[in-house]
């Protein structure tokens, strides 16, 4: 009698023990969408239900606001030049002219237009643009609040401009996806949309939330990011969007006052509250020139890192609090 | 206590902590997930250090050198980026148009950002 007793106590602690470890593990999901890959990682209760709300979130901003989906509210825009105003297209015109006049003008989503002179929308092939035609291409239609106004029903574009949203519509789509997993009931999650990423909650092992930062020049990591819950991280840097002219790599982020790819850095990755906040001001500090790009992480007392093309590591401020370099090779 | 019911504890002790060391040790063996999107399909490191994987456009060659460094070897994408990150070790590869994953398991990270 005895052991039956002790086994049957030894084997439900087995149990309990067991259940308790797989119903602390997360469930992973990860889909080819906006472009790119969004992998979305949930912790019970309610993951998977959660991980599809995000996913539907993510279905609807890349329907409403992709450049390359013909029947998006955007590519409306940039075909008739007038859209109806709708709640994102509200919404991420609203964020996008905010940063633009934060910037100074380096986040310009109606920057498109000179990239497109490059061949990046796979309209032409590849090739360098004249200079003039670049500066006649800045003048004429370039500059978010000179091509961009609104009436009361409608949004209107200059005629011959483009907008391309690509540099906050997967931090849009973070903080609403984000907003839908909180809503079906799941408060323990990572977005992870090419690398602009939300953390949230505090997982069961209450292990902080880890971030490696990539070297994509030496392929290896060039610093960890430890961020509290509800913190977001983006990076950005030229190495993965390019074109190839004459051997040589253009990157896609341009230099709004030269209308050159910018070339100061290899990346730079920011730290902000929300994931809008990150994507922009990686790819507007991506864009700047260095001094200007470390006074203006300072002046917004950003947590940013960057990595410049002569492969130094350069941290604000403020990014001391949360990246720790990898001193190893 | 009876010296039978002694062995027979100890016994049971002894198989429950063994399975729980397997257990846990298989969680974290230090293996290359292969996520294959297309499919939604996982595949893990063969033996033969060669694994061949159908995605959105056709099949994707991964190989395992000697230093465990995985890479894309042949590709049927159009930009062949994939290909020319070369081999890495502990970071992730992903080819976008093939919709192929490579993630080292054994990172003690939560996601990588700068991909």
């Amino acid at each position: 009698m005895k052991k039956i007793i002790i086994t049957t106590l030894i084997l439900l602690t087995s149990l309990v023990l067991y259940l308790h470890d797989y119903n602390n593990k997360p469930i992973s999901e990860s889909r080819l969408m906006m472009d790119t890959v969004i992998t979305v990682k949930a912790w019970p209760p309610n993951a998977q239900s959660a991980i599809n709300e995000a996913f539907k979130v993510f279905h609807e901003i890349e329907e409403a606001l992709s450049f390359h989906i013909e029947s998006s509210e955007l590519s409306a825009l940039n075909t008739n030049f007038q859209a109806t105003r709708t709640i994102h297209l509200d919404n991420i015109t609203d964020l996008s002219l905010k940063y633009y006049k934060i910037t100074e003008g380096y986040f310009d989503p109606s920057f498109a237009i000179v990239n497109k002179l490059y061949g990046f929308y796979g309209n032409i092939p590849s090739q360098l643009p004249d200079k003039e035609l670049i500066k006649d291409t800045i003048n004429e239609f370039a500059g978010l609040t000179k091509v961009l106004s609104f009436d009361k029903d409608y949004a209107h574009l200059k005629h011959g401009a483009k907008i391309d949203f690509g540099g906050i519509a997967g931090g849009y789509a973070i903080n609403l996806a984000a907003r839908a997993m909180v809503n079906a009931g799941c408060h323990t999650f990572l977005i992870d949309d090419a690398g602009d990423i939300k953390v949230m909650g505090t997982k069961p092992d209450k292990s902080e939330w880890t971030i490696a930062v990539l070297n994509p020049i030496e392929k290896s990591f060039l610093a960890t990011a430890k961020l509290p819950s509800a913190m977001c991280i983006s990076t950005s840097g030229n190495y993965e969007r390019f074109v190839e002219i004459n051997g040589i790599k253009y990157g896609h982020i341009m230099n709004p006052l030269t209308g050159f790819p910018a070339e100061d850095f290899v990346s730079v990755s920011v730290i902000a509250e929300t994931p809008e906040e990150a994507d922009i001001l990686s790819t507007a500090l991506f864009a700047m020139p260095k001094e200007s790009a470390y006074k203006k992480a300072e002046e917004l007392s950003l947590a940013a890192l960057f990595l410049t093309a002569d492969k130094k590591v350069v941290l604000s401020k403020k990014g001391n609090d949360f990246f720790l370099l990898n001193t190893t090779k | 206590m009876q010296k039978n019911n002694l062995i027979f504890i100890i016994t049971l002790l002894t198989i429950s902590a063994v399975a729980y060391y397997f257990h846990f040790k298989s969680q974290n063996s230090a293996q290359y997930e292969v996520r294959v999107l297309a499919l939604n399909k996982t595949f893990f490191r063969p033996s033969s250090n060669r694994l061949v994987v159908k995605g959105y456009l056709g099949e994707s060659v991964i190989t395992w050198n000697n230093n465990d460094e995985v890479r894309i070897e042949k590709s049927p994408c159009p930009n062949q980026n994939c290909v020319r990150m070369g081999s890495c070790k502990n970071i992730p590869l992903i080819c976008v148009p093939n919709g192929i994953i490579i993630n080292p398991t054994v990172q003690n990270f939560d996601a990588v950002t700068g991909q």
